[in-house]
């Protein structure tokens, strides 16, 4: 079943086209990955997607409902979740709360529920509590629940981003470079938990990462872009192989 | 907090200030520090919380003060009900505030807050009819009730003491709850990263305007019950000082701890007073204070405080902070 559907994506920053006519499809379930050389666009195609660029022309389609004209918080409410490049978490709060943020579209308790505590808020606080404290465990990291993300080694950062999109239950995770800065066991580490991630809990992940030896041992389907516009999309094996991505990460004389 | 513990503090504070016997100065100088608290709590929302440095909390202290007045004196509104207009009135008039200035940033936002403050001056000078222009407006002072037989005459000062530190009571038991709940951890999200919070799932207009909304009604209140103490209101007691009073209280206190608002609210109602001495030079010594705040503890004084761990302890009970060495482990 296809999760997302990206129809025809365009976006152009002046005249710069960062984008061009992409069509995607991300399959429900596992890992999807996107890789291509510096400056290819992965990153602005995750930009689209999560709602932060608003694109040139195309469209974007999660579950069949178009979502190409909500705002980033409007798509977070219909699932779409996700990492940055450099981790943004929330410097004042703690690791836990930073987890229980991911939840905030799913609470509904009104300002007068919250200053008189009232049941329902109750309950959608133990609940929230309940499922960051779950994500957090499934990352290994529960023991920081209640620390200041910034007193945490880089790699453990990391994963507390990944669990507050976990946390969250977005049927479509983005990862941007979840692997950037971690030293190597960390990175198998990080694998393992993606595998796991999407045995467990169904997750759906749209991966950009650099490391290919990562990327290709957790992903299901990769696609390639170059210069904004796909070059393939296959199985992990046939687009190692593809001619065409040999070039775009070698050059033009290596295919020989 | 509980709210009992925070209802009694107000009536053991209210009694003590009536066994001692203050004078009537004291008694003002404390309704008008109660008041202050109020402003600042409001103040601590929109700036503290929400990092929005809006400089209009004078306008809507004036909107608080003039609309419970109005109602109240040309109208004939029961006191109660005009300060609860008022009240409303400063809260739409934050929420109309807050739409234009959403896409602002920083001095911009900064600016557009500074001109909406002297608009409204202005518009209070010129509509001489209803608010009685630079004259100002004689405010009706609050009557004796009898509830189930007992007199209760709001116009004493113990008594009227007694409704402000009630007020502040219910507002710190709101606030506290509010500020740890997922709305006070939205505002500071939208603080801290306003993209990620977006991307997270916080509306960012929502939350906005919900932070002018209640630091509006806040300083509304405070204006009206100022107003109603008083007894007279004119252009001339909300400039642009007044705001800058406000932020001063609530930089040097501490922007991100409602204890810490509450003692520079203090501090710099009574300090004034204290330093009557110095005369003219008082300014010079309270801009000296405010940018050793700012150089010495940019988070006020209890920002300072937090960092001695027995302070933190008291002020913000977190639960056990893990040893690095734990930390260091995978």
């Amino acid at each position: 079943m296809t999760l997302l559907a990206i129809k025809n994506l365009t976006k152009r920053f002046g005249g710069l086209t960062a984008v061009e006519s992409l069509t995607i499809d991300v399959e429900s379930g596992g890992v999807h990955g996107l890789i291509g050389p510096n400056g290819s666009g992965k990153s602005t195609v995750l930009n689209l997607i999560s709602g932060i660029y608003r694109p040139t022309e195309g469209s974007i389609a999660l579950s069949g409902a178009e979502i190409t004209g909500l705002k980033p918080n409007q798509r977070a409410r219909v699932g779409v979740g996700r990492t940055f490049q450099n981790i943004r978490l929330f410097p004042t709060l703690t690791v836990l709360q930073n987890v229980m943020m991911g939840r905030v579209t799913q609470q509904h308790g009104s300002l007068m529920g919250i200053v008189l505590n009232s049941p329902l808020v109750r309950r959608e606080v133990k609940e929230t509590t309940d499922r960051a404290r779950e994500a957090l465990r499934f990352m290994g990291i529960e023991t920081f629940a209640d620390e200041f993300h910034r007193n945490l080694p880089y790699g453990h950062q990391r994963l507390v981003e990944i669990a507050r999109v976990l946390a969250s239950g977005a049927k479509l995770m983005l990862l941007d470079e979840p692997a950037a800065g971690l030293n190597s066991s960390e990175k198998k580490n990080l694998g393992h938990l993606l595998t796991r991630m999407c045995d467990v809990f169904g997750s759906t992940v749209l991966l950009v990462e650099h490391d290919m030896r990562l990327l290709m041992s957790v992903s299901r389907t990769v696609s390639a872009v170059n210069f904004g516009k796909l070059i393939v999309t296959g199985s992990t094996a046939n687009v190692q192989s593809d001619p065409d991505v040999i070039k775009a990460y070698l050059g033009a004389g290596s295919s020989k | 907090m509980r709210l009992l513990q925070l209802v009694a503090l107000a009536f053991l504070i209210c009694g003590l200030v009536n066994l001692l016997g203050l004078s009537a100065y004291t008694g003002s100088i404390l309704i008008f520090a109660s008041i202050n608290i109020l402003l600042c709590l409001g103040f601590y929302v929109i700036f503290g919380l929400t990092g929005i440095l809006s400089l209009a909390h004078a306008a809507f202290m004036a909107i608080g003060a003039y609309t419970s007045g109005i109602l109240s004196s040309t109208y004939g509104w029961p006191i109660p009900a005009s300060v609860l207009a008022g009240t409303a009135a400063a809260a739409l008039a934050g929420a109309l505030l807050g739409i234009p200035t959403l896409r602002l940033k920083s001095h911009y936002l900064v600016l557009v807050t500074i001109a909406f403050g002297e608009v409204l001056r202005q518009m209070l000078i010129n509509f001489e009819g209803l608010t009685g222009g630079l004259t100002g407006l004689a405010v009706a002072m609050p009557s004796p009730v009898e509830w189930f037989g007992v007199t209760i005459n709001p116009g004493n000062r113990t008594v009227y003491l007694l409704i402000c530190l009630l007020s502040i009571a219910v507002v710190v038991f709101a606030l506290d709850r509010l500020r740890r709940s997922r709305v006070g951890h939205s505002f500071e999200a939208v603080r801290d990263d306003e993209l990620a919070a977006s991307v997270v799932g916080i509306d960012l207009t929502y939350t906005k305007i919900l932070a002018f909304v209640i630091s509006a009604a806040l300083a509304g209140y405070g204006g009206a019950l100022s107003a109603h103490f008083v007894g007279f209101i004119s252009p001339d007691y909300f400039t642009f000082d007044i705001t800058v009073l406000v932020l001063a209280m609530v930089v040097i206190g501490g922007k991100r701890s409602i204890v810490g608002v509450i003692i520079g609210a203090l501090l710099l109602t009574f300090l004034p007073e204290a330093l009557r001495s110095l005369q003219d030079w008082y300014p010079t010594f309270y801009g000296v204070l405010l940018l050793l705040t700012l150089w010495l503890a940019p988070y006020g004084i209890v920002g300072r405080l937090e960092q001695i761990s027995f302070f933190r302890k008291l002020l913000a009970p977190r639960t056990a902070v893990i040893e690095p060495v734990e930390a260091a482990r995978p």
